[in-house]
């Protein structure tokens, strides 16, 4: 039986379809369809249920050191309200998940992470935690997304100081009375919102904030074709264990301080990797006909070699055509084919995003 | 007249020609179609093999030939707008045509009333 995330009752005013996803039931899209919830979203705002996924804070002296040695970031001098992107990286520096990490104050982190990734990671959090950190999963808080140029307008009309906060900084804000934990984040592209807050006051919140016409409810679909129409990774698909974030495009997780001074699992191959390059990259696609490429489409090239695999892909709604990420050898430049049942589809390798993200950053003069 | 099949494609029969598409509820199952891949022209296939593949956002999804038959006629509208399979999948969103060359097999179809009672079921 799938467990039930906060704003369950909810989704089920809007007659969703359904699906059991990390061991919740989800939403998968609404009756619109997978395409409308996706172009609402970059014309207007969506709300997403990610509350499936997981919320832990560790807190104690030495957790700076901790975090730079679980993942290849540095975080000294992250202030309270900061955020980073990052990696848990392996001996091997493959990637054991990804995850958004933020500094509440001096001594205590606040990360999310996968859903299907929680137990492994919080393992591995274990494994190397020491005497004196205490690390606490946030057992049924809900979490969600209002995503959309409309989303300052919809969630700032409760909070005006929400139109200071920047691309990845968060705080404590209080809509209506109710306590949440904002950040300035997302996975889909767009400017938007992420907050944390107890499950009682989900749906009461939610009720309101849908109230506006500009805000509709949208499902993991759409989040999956948003996300990949930003160039954003999927941990599962497109990143895994064997993937380094060098091979994955995501060097900047590797900190200066870090590549100068490393103290991270698995730096041994990562600055080996940024010294010397890389046997296998991420890219981008464009399938040349109209069958989209899915995960695990073998990539050839002309002689039928196999120089790469498709890690993921659909349809992009906004270009019109379908969109692909995948590794291909980094050596390799020629004509490349994605195998779809059984037929060589030509296609042609394009740099990411496919589509400019919106994120409220601070305006240089 | 018109038929059904467990895998959810109706046909309707205009003599000897069958023209085929997939069903409401089959449509609701896929999700938005962004794209299918309609057989050629002059393709001989048979009842329960491969005919068209239909690409939602979601998942590919084979379409099998409801009867035994030659490919005569494929929908372009297609083409451009796969959204017509969305919008009328019973109707303007029909997939080819055949002609049939073992019309018995309609027999083994499911009809209107029966189709609903195997959704339903």
């Amino acid at each position: 039986m799938s467990k039930q995330t906060p704003f369950y009752e909810l989704h089920q005013e809007y007659n969703p379809r359904m699906v059991d996803f990390a061991g919740y039931a989800l939403p998968i899209s609404y009756p619109e369809g997978i395409i409308a919830e996706h172009l609402w979203t970059r014309k207007k705002a969506s709300f997403f249920d990610v509350s499936h996924m997981g919320q832990i804070k560790i807190e104690g002296p030495g957790v700076v050191r901790f975090l730079e040695k679980l993942t290849p970031t540095s975080y000294d001098s992250l202030l309270p309200g900061q955020m980073k992107y990052s990696v848990l990286t392996n001996e091997d520096g493959g990637i054991i998940d990804d995850l958004m990490v933020t500094r509440l104050t001096e001594n205590a982190f606040y990360l999310v992470v996968n859903a299907a990734c929680l137990q492994k990671d919080v393992d591995h959090f274990r494994q190397y935690l020491p005497k004196g950190l205490v690390l606490t999963i946030y057992e049924d808080q809900a979490l969600f997304a209002l995503q959309g140029p409309k989303a300052q307008e919809i969630l700032g009309a409760y909070d005006s100081s929400l139109k200071d906060l920047l691309f990845l900084q968060a705080k404590e804000a209080s809509f209506m009375g109710y306590p949440c934990w904002v950040s300035r984040s997302g996975y889909t592209g767009e400017d938007g919102f992420e907050l944390s807050l107890n499950k009682e006051i989900a749906i009461p919140l939610l009720q309101e904030l849908l109230s506006h016409p500009d805000l509709k409810c949208a499902g993991l679909g759409a989040r999956d074709s948003l996300r990949l129409e930003a160039g954003l990774p999927l941990y599962g698909d497109d990143l895994d264990a064997r993937i380094t974030p060098i091979e994955a495009g995501l060097s900047f997780a590797v900190s200066m301080s870090q590549r100068e001074q490393p103290r991270f699992i698995g730096h041994q191959v990562i600055l080996e990797q940024l010294k010397k390059g890389v046997a296998k990259r991420r890219v981008g696609f464009f399938p040349e006909g109209k069958t989209l490429f899915r995960k695990g489409a073998p990539l050839l090239d002309a002689q039928e070699n196999e120089i790469g695999v498709v890690s993921s892909g659909t349809f992009s709604p906004i270009l019109n055509r379908p969109i692909a990420m995948g590794y291909i050898d980094s050596s390799y430049a020629g004509p490349i084919f994605a195998v779809v049942r059984n037929v060589k589809r030509p296609c042609t390798i394009t740099n990411l995003p496919f589509y400019q993200p919106h994120y409220k950053r601070k305006q240089v003069a | 007249m018109i038929k059904f099949t467990k895998d959810h494609e109706w046909i309707k029969i205009e003599g000897d020609i069958g023209v085929v598409g997939i069903t409401e509820h089959a449509k609701t199952q896929l999700g938005n179609v962004v794209f299918i891949e309609l057989p050629q022209i002059g393709a001989q296939i048979k009842q329960g093999n491969e005919i068209a593949v239909v690409e939602s956002v979601k998942a590919a999804s084979e379409i099998y030939a409801p009867i035994t038959g030659e490919v005569i006629e494929t929908n372009q509208h297609l083409i451009e707008n796969p959204g017509l399979v969305d919008n009328s999948p019973e109707g303007q969103g029909w997939f080819f045509k055949m002609r049939m060359t073992s019309p018995e097999e309609l027999g083994g179809l499911m009809n209107k009333e029966a189709y609903d009672l195997y959704v339903k079921g």
